[in-house]
């Protein structure tokens, strides 16, 4: 898939992967390829700036984890990035929906 | 360090447009994600994967709204240097006024020689981007804080060029904002407020550029962590 494709909905994708547990910036590359099939292999760089950016704006918080061998910074959710998660859901839901209506195409 | 990851991350590092604190934490996650993607695929493959190194610096630049918090360091900088340049007129009253009364400023102007030194070559090498700059930052705070006591109490070479100061107001040398007070209630009162502002205000200015510099924040409170899956 286009990078460009993911662009608006990084920030989704990002908070979901999270969701499921705390992870470091390799750990949710790898769900985001995993769970989406390989369909989303964007270029690894541009996932930094984007947790960076949720940080910031209060969704997401951080932590170096110095318990492995190699000191990673971790990030989690926090309540308003759990909101933020459950607004963009539905803000998504609404959005695909509409998409599939108006291109005649079923989602599953 | 791989050598191809140890020039990506130069790479990235010149082109990184913020905070200094922030730089480290950023430098430290893409060498992080750089050596475990290396291990599973290569170090070719790894910067492959990770992408342009101009790219990846220019995502994280701060937006427009966030831009000036980014470059606090850089703004303390410049004011400091600002602050400086304007308080020469002040400097230079002090000077004359204490030749007229026949000080010498030699010491005074030799013990204050190093704070000024350290401040001017902090700012300048934090609006090079240079870490040292940062480095400088507590040793100044130090010496313009032990400063600041020292006039506050009267003491030290600053309270020589006190001394002289009031003993030129008092002599009628500089008797601006004096009128229907007599030159020594004049002069003590002019000393005090010198005495008070500088101290104060040289304090503030250096715990300010101190804590913009070093990225110093409150620290939020955090919640427990659960543990990485």
């Amino acid at each position: 898939m286009k990078p460009d494709l993911l662009k608006g909905h990084l920030d989704l994708l990002l908070l979901a992967v999270l969701a499921e547990a705390p992870a470091h910036g390799y750990l949710v590359i790898d769900r985001l390829r995993q769970a989406s099939g390989g369909t989303f292999d964007l270029p690894e760089g541009t996932v930094y700036p984007a947790l960076h950016r949720l940080e910031r704006a209060g969704l997401l918080d951080s932590s170096w984890d110095e318990a492995s061998a190699r000191r990673r910074r971790v990030y989690d959710l926090t309540a308003r990035g759990r909101a933020a998660l459950a607004e963009r859901r539905a803000e998504w839901r609404g959005f695909a929906a509409a998409v599939g209506r108006v291109a005649g195409v079923g989602l599953a | 360090m791989p050598d191809g990851v140890d020039r990506y991350l130069d790479q990235v590092a010149a082109l990184l447009r913020v905070h200094p604190r922030r730089r480290g934490r950023v430098l430290d996650e893409l060498a992080a994600h750089l050596y475990e993607s290396a291990e599973v695929h290569g170090e070719d493959e790894a910067l492959r994967r990770i992408g342009d190194p101009a790219a990846v610096a220019r995502a994280f630049a701060p937006r427009r709204r966030d831009r000036l918090w980014e470059e606090r360091d850089r703004l303390a900088a410049a004011s400091m240097l600002l602050a400086m340049l304007l308080s020469l007129p002040m400097a230079a009253d002090l000077v004359a006024l204490n030749d007229r009364v026949g000080h010498s400023i030699r010491w005074p102007a030799l013990a204050l020689a190093p704070s000024a030194l350290v401040a001017v070559a902090s700012c300048v090498l934090v609006l090079a981007r240079r870490p040292l700059g940062a480095r400088l930052a507590l040793p100044l705070a130090v010496l313009v804080g032990s400063t600041a006591v020292a006039t506050l109490l009267g003491a030290g070479p600053t309270g020589d060029l006190l001394n002289g100061y009031q003993q030129g107001i008092r002599h009628g040398y500089e008797t601006a904002g004096c009128s229907g007070r007599t030159l020594a209630a004049c002069a003590s009162d002019h000393t005090g407020e010198v005495r008070l502002n500088f101290s104060l205000g040289a304090l503030a200015l250096a715990l300010g550029y101190l804590a913009a510099v070093t990225g110093w924040v409150p620290r939020r409170p955090r919640g427990r962590r659960a543990h990485v899956a």
